[in-house]
């Protein structure tokens, strides 16, 4: 296997809750975190997946400047699961400027620029408080990140839709492995706006339930919001690795993925094929598995193509929603905890698994000897991420 | 530090209409004349997609065209993509901004689509029929910087070509108080691990500790420093420099070292 990357430090919050035990907790029991729609400013006939406290957070001080329901929802993660502590000892270790930060998002904090917009409309001026860079820029997503943790290490923020928390991975590997950061700080944070909410009812993608990925009655998808940190290094050190990761594009439409899933294939394949790990030696795969009919018609083909219908699948967006730019790394958290905890999670809310769909969907939650995982990303645009994350055991 | 070569160029800026043209500008052969930005729509684009694309996308089409022509036409060719801009499509966000705020919110769907920060790639694989990763990325106003950075670490470890663009387009109020970007400008460099009969230039990269960044040539009018993309200028000017140059680029808190040779 070529330079393993090592997750040495991992934290996730969604609807779920905050932090790893109550993502454990909701996956063994098989408890959804979604809820009819309670998002005030978008009064929308669907459901989501909330994360609560997120508007009683305060910024750290100094960084009053970054106030946005998404930073806010970032500190929230990163303050979970000793994260900070693990980002401390890197930063001692290795120096601040050698602890990179690469992040996803796809909307950073235009929950902020939306409520100001309507302002101006009203007055003719923006608010006082609004903050252009900190707060809508996407780049203000890792520069808050940066200055809460103290970081000084190369950054970017990587914006692909759905599959942005996914590519920080195969970004920061690289960044490891060229020897620029002996660490990096990856993540996803995405949360709740009138652009997404609004947006995506516009596409008709966008259930009146919560979803229910592959499910014959399957209609849309519910919107949620996440944040999710990993720290990677180089240096040996964790019971988990980054064994693999594929990219790809579909080059066939904008907001449709290819109806054969020929670029999701081809991410999966690469990413199999850079672990260098046969499809068989797969024991669970984490769907992207929206709930669209189209998405996951086209994914289940994908699956099919590479590892035939035998490998357990699920999809975990019946528990979190789908948290868009923060999925990737939302789902990558799941995927850790399936490889420590010998479990394969349910697709609880899926009741009639739809008979057009191959792939060996689980829909009750299962203990199992898990190896190898992979998990998808797919997005807008066509843009796919597929990662592998394995045991340091296996 | 990471070696790699680059292919070809495309750019596109107020009186900079492709490389060819602004290559004898920035050698100082002709004068610089300034000159709005044509809005034109690369032709690989077919028409449905080209009835929807949107304004950024088309301006770093159009110079992700250009570097794909100078490097041998249209023959069908497998690269990665990595597109840098800090603000993506201006029009885009104010648009939705305006309909969100209607008494009744609503967003048209095609909009919403293109609001993705990640639409230009789209479009451009849709145009090409490229397959490969295509990686969107924003670093505020170092977004150039960020953007040859990742380009460069994608060469350098998974030994594909790859074409690499920096654009953003100028903004309108009201949001132009909030981020007064001036001009429309983009540049691609198409970069690669090995050196070719056509390499144009070898790149050394280093992260340094913070030093002066390099100053735009002197004729450049002072509303192009609004642009995040063209703060590549001064690495263009080193490209056309038949001597070569080492540049200094702003990287966050450090300094992106470019020590450019020709081929």
């Amino acid at each position: 296997m070529p330079s393993p990357i090592y997750l040495s430090a991992l934290t996730a919050t969604s609807a779920l809750g905050a932090g790893l035990d109550a993502t454990l907790d909701a996956l063994q029991s098989g408890r959804s975190g979604l809820r009819a729609n309670d998002f005030q400013l978008a009064p929308i006939d669907t459901w989501i997946g909330r994360v609560d406290g997120v508007e009683e957070e305060q910024l750290a001080s100094g960084l009053a400047d970054y106030a946005c329901r998404n930073n806010k929802l970032a500190q929230l993660g990163l303050r979970q699961d000793g994260f900070i502590d693990a980002v401390n000892r890197a930063k001692e270790a290795y120096g601040a400027h050698r602890v990179g930060v690469i992040v996803g998002t796809s909307t950073s904090g235009v929950l902020e620029t939306e409520l100001a917009y309507r302002s101006y409309s009203k007055n003719g001026a923006w608010p006082e408080n609004i903050r252009y860079r900190e707060q809508h820029n996407l780049f203000g997503l890792a520069d808050f990140v940066r200055r809460y943790l103290g970081l000084q290490g190369p950054a970017h923020v990587i914006s692909t839709a759905c599959s942005s928390s996914a590519k920080v991975f195969a970004s920061a590997a690289r960044f490891l492995r060229q020897d620029l950061c002996d660490a990096v700080v990856v993540g996803g944070v995405d949360s709740l706006s009138l652009t997404t909410l609004y947006g995506f009812t516009a596409l008709e993608l966008v259930s009146t339930q919560a979803c229910r990925p592959w499910d014959a009655h399957r209609n849309g998808i519910s919107i949620g919001e996440a944040a999710g940190f990993a720290l990677l290094e180089k240096q040996e050190g964790s019971d988990i690795l980054l064994t693999g990761y594929g990219e790809s594009s579909d080059a066939y439409h904008m907001s449709t993925p290819h109806p054969q899933g020929k670029g999701a294939a081809q991410a999966m394949q690469a990413a199999l094929q850079r672990a260098q790990l046969q499809p068989g030696q797969i024991d669970y795969i984490n769907l992207h598995g929206t709930g669209t009919p189209s998405n996951d018609a086209s994914e289940d083909l994908a699956v099919l193509e590479v590892f035939g219908a035998e490998v357990p699948c699920s999809s975990t967006k019946g528990a979190t929603g789908h948290t868009l730019g923060a999925a990737g790394m939302m789902e990558a958290a799941i995927s850790v905890l399936c490889l420590r905890h010998g479990l394969i999670p349910g697709g609880g809310s899926t009741t009639q698994i739809d008979p057009q769909l191959k792939a060996n969907f689980v829909r009750h939650t299962k203990t199992a000897t898990v190896r190898h995982v992979l998990s998808n990303s797919f997005g807008f645009g066509g843009n796919n991420c597929s990662l592998l994350f394995s045991r340091m055991d296996a | 530090m990471i070696s790699i070569f680059v292919e070809s160029i495309g750019l596109l800026g107020p009186g900079l209409l492709g490389w060819e043209q602004a290559r004898a500008v920035l050698r100082g052969e002709t004068g610089y004349a300034w000159q709005d930005v044509p809005m034109t729509t690369p032709p690989i684009l077919p028409p449905a997609e080209r009835r929807r694309c949107i304004a950024s996308a088309r301006l770093s089409l159009t110079t992700a065209h250009e570097a794909l022509q100078q490097a041998g036409g249209d023959a069908p060719r497998q690269l990665a993509c990595v597109f840098s801009s800090s603000d993506g499509d201006s029009q885009v966000i104010t648009q939705i901004m305006e309909g969100l705020a209607q008494e009744a919110p609503d967003v048209s769907p095609t909009r919403f689509a293109n609001s993705v920060h990640n639409a230009t790639a789209g479009y451009w694989s849709i145009a090409t029929g490229m397959k490969q990763s295509s990686t969107c990325l924003s670093a505020y106003d170092d977004s150039f910087s960020a953007g040859l950075l990742e380009a460069a670490v994608q060469v350098a470890d998974e030994g594909m070509d790859v074409l690499f663009t920096a654009s953003d387009v100028k903004f309108q109020e009201p949001f132009f108080s909030l981020r007064p970007i001036a001009v429309d400008y983009s540049a691609t460099l198409l970069v690669g691990r090995e050196r070719s009969p056509s390499s144009l230039a070898a790149l050394q990269l280093t992260l340094t500790e913070r030093q002066a960044a390099t100053a735009m040539p002197a004729w450049v009018p002072a509303s192009f420093a609004s642009n995040p993309a063209a703060h590549s200028l001064p690495l263009l000017a080193a490209l056309a420099d038949p001597r070569g140059q080492t540049v200094c680029l702003d990287y966050l808190e450090q300094t992106l070292q470019v020590k450019v040779t020709p081929c």
